[in-house]
């Protein structure tokens, strides 16, 4: 059953600190991505719980138990990288019964494993193929099967699904899923799509320069970010220095740049100057003054078509540049450049923050 | 003025026909999007326009030119490969500059040009490092800038934005795309990242198996796919196998499994035909009650994937079909849950009939 323990990691190279302090807790049969730009930290850290990396201070435990000194082989977990590291001279049966045959396993036992997860990952009428006569989408799943043949009941994940086409990625991350739901599994899965993270786990870690900003379900992290940095990080959203121009029983007025936004977010105490955040598709977009609405008028500067819904780039009076998406409902885009719009924000949907020390544009750097 | 014209090319190794009789033509200054799986010859046909590769057949034309004979110097295009070589020895600015100093352009100059580069792929702080104290995506971006700091009109970019954040493509999706229309560049991106080039393009190139599938503005690309691998490939779509059981003046009826039956305004399949009716995930409804609309059929909700933006319902029919709605996150009154009865549905305008191929629908949308 394992529940991993992560207390105060630190790991330094040079003077570059990549993992500061880390702490975190995997609880038994969760799946659990972390994620964060480059450079943050969420390789150094799945690779210290895998015990590829040593940290410098901190310490790991699973199941209670210090793995620190343990070596690799010793610790009882799959690894999955994402170079797809097949033995390209064994078929897919004897590179999934790698591990049990070092192990000395009797061979009616390794058997049967193999042919259950041959038949898990839909391969098993491909057991005699060799890795280049499998799709690559076909070759990680092998490796996911040689990764647990060993009847490890933790699984790290490190960008597994990296080399693959998006539309095979998208697939294979809900069966990823499968395999660790259905096999009781604990699951650790770092990745640089934040959509992969959103779809398959039950919480996501977002990390920046060494620290984790913030942990939640994905849920949470989309709609109730607690950092400005999260807001812009796991999906898209727009941000407006404004000041609170009035405080009221459900919330408070803000004054941006002469207009007023109505929040339903109670006020800070003792913050004047906030961050709002509002994600793009929350904005209702619209032709026509709707009655009893708190409209902001705009003009469109921008558009681009992404198949599901158009981005609008929208100059509001107030010289704010928001961003819109819109779902495509007519046959035709229902705006165009240079249209006169009404934006209507709502205030259940808008995000408060404190204005941050470093600056807006520090906060949300991706870098 | 490098317009790009294709002839009738082709390009084999051994037995595979990595790009099958391409016939394109691009205008100047164009942001041309190549679109497909791996394997669809996407690289191939970019490295023969570069001149990296020869074709067997056919003729490549760069600005009226015939440059079948022209090495790829004499091309005036820059190629960026998927796997960016960046010299270890010399600075990130360096790097940058090297083409252009190459080429015999002033020091002072070439560098402050790519300064400017640099700042526009979000490195100009890194400038004086050298490229193995960067990450990949980085130094991708690095290569990116040497590229656009070549000078060359014409820029064939293999997966420029691959290695990097989904968070960072995204913004830097959009200033590639500003550049090369502020500068007049023509360019050639390689991606299968089919929302990159939805976003980005002026025309979208489908490929599969060397042969282009489809070529066009992304919205007739994503609105009017001509085929069901381009229904499959671009987009998420829900597929529904049935035979033509009526035609009227105002649309078809389908019977699919089960004997459940759907309307459809395409008229133009004969009684009888087996068909495939295909529904974008965000033009199938999803609801709770019944109610009066056509193609209201019943099922139960397998799984629920929250994707951000839009939340994904897979729903089982009675028949034994799986359809996915995908709703976006911000409208959703009430949500479902696994094992939670629902009705799916979609409008008869909305859905794209397509002839029953003859390998099978499986094969036909085959990615891999």
């Amino acid at each position: 059953m394992p529940h991993v323990r992560i207390a105060d990691l630190t790991k330094r190279y040079g003077s570059i600190v990549a993992l500061n302090r880390v702490s975190l807790e995997v609880r038994d049969r969760e799946y659990l991505s972390i994620i964060g730009p480059s450079g943050c930290g969420k390789t150094t850290l799945i690779k210290c719980i895998a015990g590829i990396i040593h940290p410098d201070e901190g310490e790991i435990s699973v199941d209670g138990r210090n793995v620190d000194r343990l070596p690799i082989q010793d610790r009882e977990l799959g690894y999955v990288f994402q170079e797809i590291a097949l033995f390209p001279h064994m078929n897919a049966r004897e590179n999934i019964s790698y591990g049990p045959t070092v192990k000395g396993w009797a061979s009616d036992k390794t058997g049967s494993i193999v042919t259950e997860l041959l038949n898990m990952i839909k391969l098993s009428d491909r057991g005699n193929a060799f890795p280049d006569e499998l799709s690559g989408g076909a070759q990680q799943k092998t490796a996911v099967s040689r990764a647990l043949a060993s009847g490890s009941s933790l699984l790290l994940l490190d960008e597994p699904l990296g080399a693959l086409d998006a539309k095979v990625r998208a697939e294979l991350r809900y069966e990823l899923r499968r395999f660790v739901k259905d096999l009781h599994l604990t699951a650790v899965h770092v990745t640089h799509d934040q959509e992969e993270a959103m779809s398959i786990s039950d919480r996501v870690v977002v990390m920046r320069a060494g620290r984790i900003v913030e942990v939640g379900t994905p849920m949470e992290l989309y709609l109730k970010p607690k950092e400005i940095f999260t807001a812009n990080f796991v999906g898209e959203a727009n941000f407006m220095d404004v000041e609170i121009a009035e405080k009221t029983e459900e919330g408070c007025i803000l004054n941006v740049g002469g207009l007023k936004l109505r929040v339903r977010s109670k006020a800070i105490p003792g913050v004047e100057r906030v961050v709002a955040a509002v994600r793009p598709e929350f904005i209702s977009i619209r032709n026509h003054r709707v009655h009893g609405v708190d409209d902001w008028l705009g003009e469109i500067e921008g558009e681009s078509f992404t198949g599901t819904v158009t981005r609008y780039d929208v100059r509001v009076t107030n010289g704010e540049k928001l961003v819109v998406k819109h779902p495509i409902s007519a046959e035709e885009p229902e705006f165009h450049m240079g249209d006169k719009v009404n934006l209507s924000l709502p205030a259940d949907h808008i995000l408060v923050y404190p204005y941050p020390e470093a600056g807006l544009e520090k906060e949300t750097s991706v870098e | 003025m490098p317009g790009v014209r294709l002839v009738q090319v082709s390009k084999g190794f051994g037995r595979i026909r990595a790009v099958d009789r391409v016939s394109l033509e691009v205008q100047d200054g164009e942001y041309v999007c190549i679109l497909g799986p791996t394997g669809s010859g996407k690289t191939t046909l970019l490295r023969l326009i570069a001149g990296l590769v020869e074709p067997d057949e056919g003729e490549v034309y760069i600005g009226n030119r015939l440059v079948n004979q022209y090495p790829p110097e004499e091309r005036d295009a820059v190629y960026v490969p998927q796997r960016y070589a960046l010299f270890p020895h010399i600075t990130v600015l360096e790097n940058v500059a090297f083409g252009s100093t190459a080429k015999g352009v002033d020091r002072e100059e070439a560098f402050e040009n790519s300064r400017r580069t640099l700042e526009l792929v979000r490195l100009g702080w890194r400038a004086d490092a050298f490229p193995e104290e960067l990450s990949g995506g980085m130094q991708q971006r690095v290569a990116l800038a040497r590229g656009l700091a070549s000078g060359a009109k014409l820029l064939l970019l293999d997966e420029p934005l691959g290695a990097l954040d989904a968070r960072l493509r995204v913004e830097l999706r959009d200033k590639l795309r500003k550049l090369v229309k502020e500068q007049g560049l023509t360019a050639f991106h390689v991606t299968h990242d089919q929302e990159e080039a939805l976003t980005v393009a002026d025309r979208i190139i489908v490929l599969r198996e060397g042969r282009v599938q489809q070529q066009g503005t992304p919205f007739h690309v994503y609105r009017r796919p001509e085929n069901l691998f381009v229904a499959n490939f671009v987009g998420g779509t829900n597929f529904l196998e049935g035979v033509v059981a009526g035609r009227e003046r105002e649309g078809s009826y389908i019977r699919l499994r089960g004997d459940l039956q759907v309307q459809v305004q395409d008229i133009s399949y004969l009684v009888d035909e087996t068909v495939v009716v295909a529904v974008r995930e965000e033009k199938t409804l999803i609801k709770a009650d019944v109610d009066e609309e056509p193609n209201t059929l019943s099922g139960e909700v397998k799984a629920v994937r929250f994707l951000g933006c839009f939340t994904r319902y897979e729903v089982g029919l009675e028949n034994g079909d799986t359809v996915a709605s995908r709703v976006p996150t911000y409208t959703l009154e009430k949500t479902f849950t696994a094992g939670s009865r629902v009705k799916v549905g979609f409008h008869p305008v909305d859905a794209m009939v397509y002839p029953y191929p003859s390998l099978g629908l499986l094969k036909e949308v085959e990615v891999s």
